[in-house]
């Protein structure tokens, strides 16, 4: 068994060449105020969810798309299921907020049910196939349906128990069955926090008549199955000004919205007080509450989540998988990976967001070219020639200024758990995922056209050279790409092996582990990070970092992907012309990331919802 | 008092005095009376299907090389048939590199239940057509919404009824989650296409269809199902909800559509809940035990052994709830990867395995023979049990195995179908039928690289609905380029190039004939 060269590379080919057509495309975002949704723009679907939406046509960035306005209508957007995530710990948050110190031993009992209901996956976008945040998986899943409801009938038997009963529905519950006065006043205590706003008269007596007709569990398990519990309903105050289908959200969906947003959860007490009393339609009191909701720990975790989903952290390929071969242990060496490595750096890069969010904010731009690193290991820490980890608390180690600048040279982005680098793929990912531009489907003939060379490249032939072997002296349709578009990105990374080692020469091994040859690392390429710009040339990842941090459409790809991420949908550049300005003209001013990231909530149509009756 | 609350939903669902309030209309919500179950029910339907795919050589042999029979299916275009015969040697039943086993199960009489069917051509997508639970044109974002067959076939309103509303509608189990499609709205087949994930936990998946299942005390009898009296009643609560939600609340259409969905979704978790009450199949057969509980837990990496043990604890489960009237659909996937002890990126040596690099062919042809040995052929052998009248369970079914990639990797021609069971009667077996054109190759480069056109794989999933009963009319609405054919039957490959299929390939007749019973096949 072995990986060889060519299958290494061939691989790599399929998954990112380009049928070229000469052209570039943004990656799909939409224009014009139609549809949206994770899933009401296109179809959706499963593990890999997708969102099908066409592309951008023409070469817009954020940075040129229409100004803000009011005239920005809200994009339409069907209500919001809650993601997996957010339903796990509204639940928690219920049960505590119910219980108390009790709650712990329901949750405990009720995890293994919990667990059943599948995690949402990253949608796919397009033909992007690396997908992106798992909020945007909106559509209804059988699992989550039947899990949702297995879940509240065995909260309901957990919660009805004699030893929790009085304390879950109040000192009149004694035994079941429960009086209807008793079961009553549980309603409109429990009923408002689950169905997140104050309950009518109505919905009152609809669940008192539960409980006269099948009991109480069946109220308690109508409430956690209820559409108001598990989808984020909006139904509206009153019209906005000069649009009929545009409404101005309730003081308790704002509160939602709030809570959602930063912490995947219920609002607590405060948020809820707030919009009881009115004070959160207040601009001060809104402006506090986002003060003080964004200062939350929750907030931390949620943030997390966007930087989890942007990076494709849960996708980092697995060090340690290739640590019996022979190749691969003679490349790895002294630095052979154990299991944990993977997720070390994955952490590194959530702490990198953390650090800059939170500890020590900073700029979008500090996120691009910061020196500084954050192995939580030795192994990851000996990766950067470091000698200890950093302990997590104290300021964080830097590495000589420059010398591998910002997140897009740490070992998590790099690091291809082979003894090649893959430059095809790092110059794919930086395309698609730093600069938001779609790369088109592989010509099928890709592995001919490979094969037809392959018995011809030299055996100590380096990674660069075996590369533009199979992708640049090939027929057109792989050449016209791969030149432009990919290869330079990934050749000025060379510096760095498959580890993320910085490296200035590359050790060409056989597939039994024996040193074939030493090469030099070639890292001068011309980018093309600005797809027009034929002549600026790059010596290596720091001046290609520092080519990146320049262009505009970098910070506008920034600003698409958080503007995704908050909205659970693929952005529309027309409708979310003000949320998209907003964030990109703060990196432009060089606002930190906690500003950057609060903003949303500062835009108008945060507080607004397009209700649209027209199929 | 339940069926006069059926009988209330029924009102809720269909809108009163003629307001329909959109929800969809069930068929599993139509009196009994409308049902028109045989008394052994149609064919089961059990689909394997793997991710990727071993070189064709791998998978088929020598095998066409010795056609005895030989017949014109269109002028020009001949195609070839003969029995099956597997070599016995060294414990082994071998008929290719891959189709091998053990002779101990693959015996003569369960080589004589199976076919090796070749020559369908997966012509709207080649690459990753993700297509071999018959979604053909791939997933949502590569443009084709059509439901994969399990699915299509589980809701099936004739398939339903005529099963006698089995309790499980279609077991999707295995490890790939790009192979099981459905709309989100399954009952009413609308709204957008969502990915069915698989279960691939055997204890989970005996959760789910034995936990309150008692074996009945006589065989054939409905299987008992101890349904929840308050679920029943939770459910109806939950509608009424939502029923004043969507009659005095501000909601979208979309918003609508979404909550009919879950809505939908949900009275099909209290239809199962109901079991027996509300119809559980045509019952219990003579094989029927509960099995026993198997160890939970996942995919044990890439481990052969593991993968295979694993794999084999889902089939006991899935040959427990055929036996006993649980369902009658059921799809396994699997990527691949798992049969192996590979480390690196199985995508890739599938490339490479396309005779580019001699160890990876030979790595995939391991992987896909212990799958075709562990999971299919055991599942085939598990299911060829008396029945009754003389057949089998295997013999009352249609099982199919199916790979990605045809000939060559990542090509559309020739991908391999292998089968176990006749349908009731309807297919005949023991045969290697292949419907490629041998005799006039389309064209010089496919001819040089062994490539021969066949008939669209539409033909072959259409001639699978034939057997299941199912009318035409059903599935028009994902019928286009040949009507009446399963899919978007029309070559779709952009941009062509030689690995692709031209409509120049295929002599006249192949398309606009994929609608057609394939000759030779049927009884």
């Amino acid at each position: 068994m072995r990986s060889s060269k060519i299958s290494q590379v061939v691989g790599v080919i399929c998954l990112v060449a380009s049928g070229c057509s000469g052209n570039i495309e943004h990656e799909p975002g939409k224009t014009g105020n139609s549809q949206g949704g994770g899933s009401g723009g296109g179809g959706t679907a499963g593990n890999n969810s997708t969102v099908s939406l066409p592309p951008l046509k023409d070469d817009t960035t954020v940075a040129t798309t229409p100004t803000c306005s009011m005239a920005n209508k809200p994009v339409s957007q069907e209500i919001r299921r809650l993601s997996v995530r957010q339903y796990r710990r509204t639940l928690n948050d219920l049960l505590t907020s119910a219980l108390g110190d009790a709650a712990a031993g329901v949750q405990t009992k009720l995890a293994a049910t919990i667990e059943l209901i599948p995690d949402d996956a990253p949608a796919r976008i397009g033909s992007d196939p690396h997908g992106t945040f798992r909020r945007l998986s909106q559509e209804v899943r059988a699992d989550f349906v039947e899990g949702s409801y297995k879940v509240a009938e065995t909260a309901a038997d957990l919660l009805t128990a004699p030893d929790l009963l009085a304390k879950f529905v109040g000192s009149c519950a004694t035994a079941m069955p429960v009086a209807a006065d008793c079961t009553r006043a549980f309603v409109e205590k429990f009923g408002r926090r689950v169905l997140r706003h104050p309950l009518t008269a109505g919905e009152v007596d609809r669940y008192v008549s539960i409980n006269a007709n099948s009991g109480l569990k069946a109220v308690i398990t109508a409430l956690l199955s209820a559409p108001g519990f598990l989808y984020l309903l909006e139904h509206g105050d009153k019209a906005a000004d000069g649009a009929a289908d545009v409404f101005v959200l309730t003081p308790f969906e704002v509160a939602s919205r709030l809570s959602y947003q930063f912490w995947d959860t219920m609002p607590d007490d405060t948020l809820w007080k707030a919009a009881e009393t009115g004070s959160l339609l207040t601009s001060s009191g809104y402006a506090a509450e986002v003060e003080r909701i964004f200062a939350d720990p929750r907030t931390r975790d949620t943030m997390d989540m966007f930087f989890l989903d942007w990076l494709m952290l849960d996708e980092l390929p697995k060090m340690d998988t290739l640590n019996a071969d022979p190749e691969y242990k003679a490349f790895a060496g002294d630095a052979l990976p154990s299991a944990k490595l993977t997720d070390d750096m994955a952490e590194e890069l959530l702490s990198m967001g953390r650090h800059l969010t939170f500890n020590a904010p900073g700029t979008f731009n500090d996120l691009l070219t910061s020196d500084l690193v954050f192995p939580r290991s030795v192994e990851l820490a000996r990766l950067y020639g470091l000698s200890a980890a950093w302990d997590g608390k104290s300021a964080p180690p830097a590495l000589a200024k420059g010398a591998r600048p910002g997140y897009l040279t740490r070992a998590g982005m790099l690091a291809s758990g082979m003894p090649r680098t893959r430059p095809v793929l790092r110059g794919a990912l930086l395309r698609t995922k730093t600069f938001c531009e779609a790369i088109p489907p592989p010509p099928a003939d890709a592995a001919d056209e490979a094969e037809k060379v392959k018995d011809s490249i030299p055996a100590g032939a380096s990674t660069r050279e075996v590369t533009i072997s199979l992708t640049e002296k090939v027929a057109a349709s792989c050449k016209g790409c791969h030149q432009v578009f990919t290869n330079p990105l990934g050749f000025a990374l060379e510096g760095f092996d498959g580890l993320g080692r910085a490296r200035t020469v590359e050790k060409v091994l056989d597939s039994k582990g024996k040193l074939i040859k030493e090469v030099p690392v070639d890292t001068r390429a011309i980018p093309r990070v600005d797809i027009d710009d034929e002549t600026t040339e790059v010596s290596g990842a720091g001046e290609l970092v520092a080519v990146i941090a320049k262009d505009k459409k970098v910070a506008s790809c920034f600003a698409r992907n958080y503007v995704r991420y908050s909205n659970a949908r693929v952005e529309d550049l027309t409708g979310d012309a003000c949320a998209l300005n907003l964030v990109t003209s703060g990196i432009d001013k060089g606002a930190k990331l906690p500003e950057l990231f609060r903003s949303i909530a500062l835009v108008p149509s945060f507080k607004l919802r397009t209700i649209s009756v027209k199929d | 008092m339940i069926a006069s609350r059926q009988v209330s939903r029924r009102q809720f669902l269909r809108g009163s005095g003629g307001a329909v309030v959109g929800l969809p209309f069930l068929p599993s919500l139509l009196p009994a009376s409308a049902e028109a179950a045989g008394p052994g029910g149609p064919p089961r339907l059990i689909l394997m299907a793997e991710r990727l795919g071993a070189y064709g050589s791998s998978m088929h042999g020598t095998m066409s090389d010795t056609l005895t029979n030989k017949m014109q299916l269109y002028p020009g275009h001949e195609i070839g048939w003969s029995n099956l015969n597997a070599v016995n040697a060294g414990g082994k039943a071998t008929l290719s590199p891959i189709l091998k086993a053990n002779a101990n199960t693959l015996t003569p009489a369960l080589v004589k239940k199976m076919n090796v069917l070749r020559g369908f051509d997966a012509i709207s997508w080649g690459g990753h057509n993700e297509g071999a639970l018959g979604n053909l044109g791939g997933p949502p974002d590569k443009g084709a919404a059509i439901p994969s067959i399990d699915q299509f076939v589980g809701y099936s309103p004739t398939y339903f009824a005529a099963s006698g509303k089995p309790v499980e509608r279609a077991i999707v189990s295995g490890h790939d989650p790009k192979m099981n499609y459905n709309h989100q709205n399954p009952a009413t087949r609308s709204a957008e296409m969502v990915g069915i994930r698989p279960t691939s936990d055997p204890g989970a998946l005996f959760s789910k269809l034995f936990s309150q299942f008692t074996v009945p005390v006589a065989g054939n009898k409905p299987p008992v199902v101890d349904p929840k009296p308050a679920g029943k009643l939770v459910v109806d609560h939950v509608l009424d909800d939502y029923k004043f939600i969507r009659d005095n609340r501000r909601l979208s259409s979309a918003d609508k559509r979404k909550l009919d969905a879950h809505m939908t979704m949900l009275l099909e978790v209290q239809r199962r809940a109901m079991g027996a009450s509300g119809g559980a199949g045509i019952g219990a057969g003579p094989g029927c035990a509960k099995p026993g509980t198997p160890k939970g837990g996942g995919l044990p990496g890439r481990n052969p052994a593991g993968a295979v043990a694993l794999y084999q604890s889902i089939n006991d489960v899935i040959a427990a709830a055929m036996k006993c009237g649980i369902t009658r659909v059921a799809t396994v996937s699997n990527y691949g990867d798992a049969f192996t002890t590979f480390n690196g990126d199985w995508h890739s040596q599938s490339h490479a395995s396309a005779g580019m690099d001699n160890s990876a062919t030979q790595m995939f042809t391991d992987a896909y023979q212990t799958f075709f040995e562990g999971v299919f052929v055991d599942l085939a052998s598990k299911l060829d049990t008396d029945e009754g009248a003389g057949r089998t369970y295997l013999d009352n079914s249609i099982m199919l195995w199916l790979n990605e990639h045809g000939a060559k990797d990542h090509g559309c021609h020739d991908v391999p179908v292998i089968s176990f069971g006749g349908a009731s009667g309807q297919f005949k077996t023991g045969m290697l039928i292949d419907y490629r054109n041998r005799a006039t190759p389309a064209w010089t480069w496919a001819k040089k690289n062994n490539y021969y056109a066949g008939v669209p794989i539409h033909q072959m999933w259409t001639n699978i609905l034939y057997s299941l009963g199912i009318p035409p009319a059903e599935w028009a609405k994902y019928s286009s380029g040949t009507p009446g054919a399963w899919g978007p039957c029309k070559v779709m490959q952009q941009p062509p190039t030689k690995l692709e299929v031209l409509p120049s390939h295929y002599v006249a007749g192949v398309l606009p004939g994929a609608a057609n019973k394939l000759p030779v096949w049927w009884t």
